[in-house]
């Protein structure tokens, strides 16, 4: 990603895409990642009055967690575009960067056209899953969300709604005021294009962009707790501290989830498999013997 | 028929209600910030002047930036309508109050941000970069207490649909009271700060690059998309002050659209919202700007003290 940019000019197809992509899983209005965040919040609210204190605590903390993990998708996707597709390309190969074959881009266009058309119209799957849930958890859950008129979702137990497709058509009815308010006090927009302001440096350069381990920084210092990153900068010095030759930046973050819940977990099926091996030996005789012994005490206690 | 004209007009007077007082809320912070600073300070409609001449002025692109660039202003602007009409301000409820709730409210300002942020990368400047970095690192740590503040509110009436809050609210003035409504208020105090971008957290008023946040986000807009980004942002501020007054305490609202009822309506709403904007200055003034790794601390804060409203809430209930 450090090596890419500006490719929304090179590939303008995948890049918007990939944007429809993008804003549908950060959760955002009027993609479909918004429908299910907005049910989970609903199923939540439904959640509360039920009474026991476990419950009681752990439905505010899964709602907090939930609106946590929507900002934090999306600080990741705008990171994500924003430094492939926007700006000025970081190399040479981002500057050639030519647009994906057509039978790549259909592909693409259709995974997004999914994403459109299950933001706008929900009502479509929804009286779908009803069976799916039932028959996962048992019982009829047909009744639980409505969908009123084809295109509002009504919950059961939270007397609101919601209508995505009334609200799609409303963002792009009110797009009218501001083309209408800056016609009526400007008239006809004129622009002009120049190139960005570089602070009096004569050009900007790719270089003078942020980073994408840059723009993830701040996210790093606040959840310093669970990343644990270290890093390492070496600096060689010649005469002036002014001009360095040769400065090196190394970053680690921890894998806190790998090192504290996958490999002690692997560890221990490892070491519970080694234990295992001593007695798989590959001769059928002391395997009839296990059997044997097995039908003995399974006798002894089946009495 | 009649009924859609009714819902139509209701819609638009609410519309160019919050359009248009918007720029004088901006205004009355302002005033309200240069008489602290021993200063006579701007007219509170100047904010108006400043619009209708950015609005005149032509607009300077970069060559460096794309299609999004263009388009985001308008974007913004429509999505902040979009919460203009959703949420109750004079009158309750609000004839398309069915169309979304306080989720979809949140996650449409969350659209236009995303869309600034993107912006702010677009230019290849590295302010651009810089603001968008750390409004979204913000935004994290505001979304979780801003979803807590909310969730307060609409536990005690088991909707999330705003006209229904304020509705039942009304109803019942004895829960005004209630210290867990008004710790989720304070919550949601906080959040407002840190959303809009006010001193604590962000100042609206530099173009230093240390402290500034959404500022150096929309650095390289001009003249007409300047306009409406930096209009979305006002709007956004009333409709934050409209959720803080309406949803914690919806005294003197109308219930119909009758004109005597809306006039008494906007007198309430509008003494309410400049008091609560009055606040906000006085919050802005007696405050120094925090360290951006501090920032997470104050969000805590809020964080806490709308978990603190929930918990009293499930523990001693709601009267």
């Amino acid at each position: 990603m450090e090596r890419l940019g500006g490719l929304i000019h090179r590939m303008p197809w995948t890049a918007l895409f990939f944007l429809v992509g993008a804003v549908a899983i950060s959760g955002l209005p009027p993609l479909n990642g918004f429908v299910s965040e907005w049910l989970t919040f609903q199923a939540l609210l439904v959640g509360f009055p039920i009474p026991d204190l476990t419950v009681k605590i752990v439905v505010p903390l899964t709602v907090a967690l939930l609106a946590l993990t929507g900002a934090l998708a999306a600080a990741c996707f705008v990171k994500a575009f924003g430094i492939t597709f926007l700006g000025l390309p970081r190399s040479a190969h981002a500057e050639g960067a030519s647009e994906s074959s057509p039978s790549m881009i259909t592909a693409m266009a259709a995974l997004a056209f999914l994403c459109v058309l299950l933001g706008v119209a929900p009502g479509l799957v929804v009286s779908v899953l009803h069976p799916v849930v039932g028959s996962l958890i048992g019982g009829d859950f047909s009744d639980q969300v409505a969908v009123v008129g084809g295109t509002m979702l009504v919950p059961r137990s939270t007397s609101t709604s919601v209508s995505p497709s009334v609200l799609t058509g409303l963002l792009i009815a009110v797009a009218l005021v501001p083309l209408g308010a800056g016609f009526l006090f400007g008239g006809k927009l004129r622009r002009r294009v120049v190139m960005t302001w570089a602070c009096g440096l004569p050009k900007i350069e790719p270089r003078m962009q942020y980073t994408a381990t840059g723009f993830s920084k701040p996210i790093r210092m606040i959840f310093s707790n669970v990343f644990r990153a270290t890093h390492e900068i070496e600096i060689s010095e010649v005469s002036s501290p002014y001009f360095r030759p040769d400065i090196s930046y190394e970053l680690k973050t921890e894998a806190v989830f790998l090192r504290y819940f996958y490999e002690p977990l692997y560890r221990f099926v490892v070491a519970g498999a080694h234990l295992f091996r001593r007695i798989q030996t590959g001769h059928i005789q002391s395997y009839l013997a296990y059997i044997f012994i097995t039908l003995v005490i399974l006798l002894l206690f089946a009495r | 028929m009649s009924e859609l004209v009714a819902i139509l007009s209701s819609s638009l007077l609410q519309l160019i209600l919050v359009l248009g007082s918007a720029p004088l809320i901006n205004g009355i912070i302002k005033k309200t910030k240069a008489r602290f600073q021993h200063r006579r300070g701007a007219s509170i409609i100047q904010p108006y002047y400043d619009l209708a001449k950015m609005l005149r002025k032509e607009v300077v692109v970069s060559s460096v930036s794309s299609w999004l660039f263009r388009g985001t202003p308008y974007l913004v602007f429509s999505a902040t309508l979009v919460i203009a009409l959703l949420v109750p301000v004079v009158v309750t409820p609000v004839p398309l109050h069915w169309i979304g709730d306080i989720i979809t409210v949140i996650y449409l300002f969350a659209l236009g941000r995303f869309f600034l942020a993107l912006v702010g990368l677009d230019t290849g400047s590295a302010f651009g970069g810089l603001g968008s970095s750390r409004e979204m690192s913000i935004a994290s740590i505001i979304e979780p207490a801003m979803m807590l503040a909310i969730f307060s509110a609409a536990v005690t009436v088991g909707s999330t649909n705003l006209s229904i809050i304020v509705e039942r609210l009304s109803t019942t003035p004895a829960a005004m009271l209630n210290p867990a409504h008004l710790l989720a208020f304070a919550g949601l105090f906080i959040v407002t700060i840190a959303e809009t971008g006010r001193v604590p957290v962000d100042n609206p008023a530099t173009h230093l690059e240390l402290t500034m946040i959404h500022e150096a986000m929309i650095l390289e807009y001009s003249g007409r998309y300047l306009a409406f980004v930096e209009w979305a942002s006002q709007i956004k501020m009333a409709v934050f002050l409209a959720l803080l007054s309406n949803m914690f305490f919806p005294i003197g609202m109308a219930t119909s659209w009758a004109p005597w009822p809306v006039f008494l309506g906007g007198v309430a709403f509008f003494s309410k919202v400049f008091a609560l904007a009055i606040v906000v200055a006085i919050v802005e003034s007696t405050n120094a700007k925090l360290r951006l790794f501090r920032v997470p601390e104050l969000l805590m804060l809020a964080f806490i003290l709308s978990f603190l409203a929930l918990i009293y809430y499930f523990l001693i209930g709601a009267s």
